[in-house]
């Protein structure tokens, strides 16, 4: 990939339509807020645009440095969305309109939980768990996309699984 | 146990739950390490519920738009604005009228693609352009010349007429089973091209080509249409600013190299998104202010435009803290970062996370500078 691909429009349409899926997935699976999600993916394309501009820039890896990006702006965004106390995430869930208002509201509740928890994980342990379960790789994949060890990757979510279910008793009990 | 064989057996039990297997059924294959798993494998199911969403459509063809029209507006190249080579256009343009009227202004009106008057038409249309003042003025304008030449097209066709040359703009649509339309005019489209239309459709294009004999119009040239909008900044709202009786919507992509002040004079690159609406790609400062110059001017990217500046974006904090708060480093004020015991693991723990980090060598993904504060790995 370099500049060239920005003067090529088709080539461009197929990366965006390739990969925006993934990224939206990853930032709503982070953020927990669609509009946001939506917000993040397009400031995502644009700095991959940006990137390619630079003419000594190689990205072998489109996938991997979008969903790096992403992980970056989801970290910056959910710092302000934590300075911004009166946040209301339970509102932005996307929850299945197939469900009764109680199941639903039910649900909404669980989701809300299981997103502050997450946001109480380290970025690295967050980001694991957004690579394992929104885009399904194995741990090789997420060890080869994250640029750590395998062995490195196996630390982290096991000790993102152990917090997180730590974080969820906790807020059972109370 | 030793904890790497104890990773291998998570892993495999996360398989199966990601399978849709019963988290009772999974432990019921690891006897031994079934009450380590269980607490485990439950936080897995609950961290798998955030996974379910999907992206919308539309959003999607959206935002698809948004990029290539930056794409686009970035490889354009355009000489650098001269204030001289402006006025002389002017001098030029006024000449043209005078010289165009004295001629054959009046019978020129009723001129189509391919009459021996249609390129006097053309420089009256330009001459009016370069002489009208305010942007809104000039968009008019413009919107009237883009029907005209619709309209023209049209004539044409009725007549049987083919093999003019034809540029005209407009919303690009796609039929239900007869291709790409633009302003009511259908296209001929190469494989090519029409892989650009299917990229650009629902905006605002320009397009040059040759009609047919069959109606349509064999299209050369496709590109977004792009705004160069020069004047005086009267409001900034949230998302929209008001330049010179034009609301322009400022998304969080527009690159703003400064923020400007209400009352100074702006140089903003823009793109229709449907009629009437106009999205800033780009925002300058205008770098020669006269504050007794009101007149605000407007034209289309083909002519001597400042060119568009699509630089590194702000960072996702300059543009989604509205508040604009001071910067803050470190974990978020009012929350505990969670990090189990790093020494639980004895085997796993000689390559520890850090010591992953040193493999890092290729290009990284763009780092928020906030990321960049913290030490947030490059991912």
């Amino acid at each position: 990939m370099n500049t060239e691909l920005l003067k090529d429009p088709r080539a461009l349409g197929q990366l965006h339509d390739q990969h925006y899926p993934a990224v939206y997935r990853y930032l709503a699976y982070r953020l927990g807020d669609p509009a946001l999600s939506e917000d993040l993916a397009a400031e995502t394309f644009l700095r991959l645009l940006d990137a390619l501009r630079k003419p000594l820039t190689r990205i072998d890896n489109p996938r991997a440095w979008l969903l790096g990006t992403a992980h970056h702006l989801a970290m910056d965004a959910l710092r302000h969305k934590y300075r911004r106390r009166e946040e209301d995430l339970a509102d932005h869930e996307a929850i299945p309109s197939h469900l009764s208002p109680e199941a639903a509201a039910e649900a909404n509740q669980t989701l809300h939980q299981v997103h502050l928890a997450m946001r109480r994980l380290t970025a690295d342990q967050q980001h694991v768990l957004a690579l394992r379960f929104t885009q399904e790789l194995s741990l090789e994949e997420t060890a080869r996309m994250m640029k750590k060890s395998l062995n490195a990757v196996k630390v982290i979510q096991f000790r993102a699984l152990a917090a997180l279910r730590r974080l969820l008793l906790e807020v059972e009990i109370r | 146990m030793k904890p790497l064989d104890f990773s291998t057996h998570l892993e495999a039990a996360l398989h199966q739950l990601n399978a849709g297997e019963d988290l009772e059924h999974i432990l019921t294959a690891y006897p031994g390490q079934a009450a380590e798993l269980r607490p485990l494998l439950d936080a897995a199911r609950s961290a798998r519920l955030p996974a379910a969403a999907q992206p919308d459509r539309l959003a999607q063809n959206r935002n698809r738009a948004r990029f290539l029209a930056a794409a686009q507006s970035q490889t354009r190249r355009r000489a650098p604005f001269s204030l001289a080579r402006l006025a002389l256009n002017a001098v030029a343009a006024l000449l043209l009228v005078i010289v165009s009227l004295g001629i054959g202004g009046l019978a020129s009106v009723q001129a189509l693609p391919g009459d021996a008057l249609y390129p006097v038409k053309q420089a009256l249309e330009r001459a009016q352009l370069a002489l009208s003042s305010g942007a809104l003025n000039r968009l008019m304008l413009e919107e009237q010349f883009d029907s005209r030449h619709a309209a023209e097209i049209e004539q044409l066709i009725a007549r049987g007429s083919s093999g003019q040359n034809v540029g005209f703009a407009g919303i690009l649509t796609l039929g239900a089973v007869d291709g790409f339309w633009v302003a009511g005019i259908p296209l001929q489209l190469s494989s090519e091209l029409e892989v650009s239309a299917f990229n650009l459709m629902g905006a605002y294009v320009e397009l040059e080509g040759t009609l047919l004999s069959d109606g349509h119009v064999q299209v050369r040239q496709l590109q977004l249409r792009l705004f160069n909008i020069h004047g005086r900044l009267q409001q900034i709202a949230a998302a929209a600013w008001l330049v010179d009786g034009v609301w322009i919507e400022i998304a969080p992509q527009t690159q703003i190299l400064r923020q400007p002040q209400t009352g100074q004079l702006v140089n903003l690159t823009a793109i229709q998104l449907s009629e009437g609406q106009f999205l800033a790609l780009a925002v300058a400062l205008d770098k020669a202010p006269s504050p007794t110059r009101a007149s605000a001017t407007l034209f289309p990217q083909s002519g001597e435009a400042p060119a568009p500046v699509l630089s590194t974006p702000l960072s996702a904090t300059e543009e989604y803290d509205e508040t604009a708060e001071p910067r803050q480093t470190g974990a978020p004020d009012d929350t505990e970062t969670v990090d189990d015991d790093k020494s639980d693991d004895a085997e796993i723990e000689t390559e520890t996370e850090s010591e992953a980090e040193t493999e890092i060598k290729t290009v990284e993904p763009a780092e928020t500078e906030e990321s960049d504060k913290t030490g947030t790995p490059g991912g």
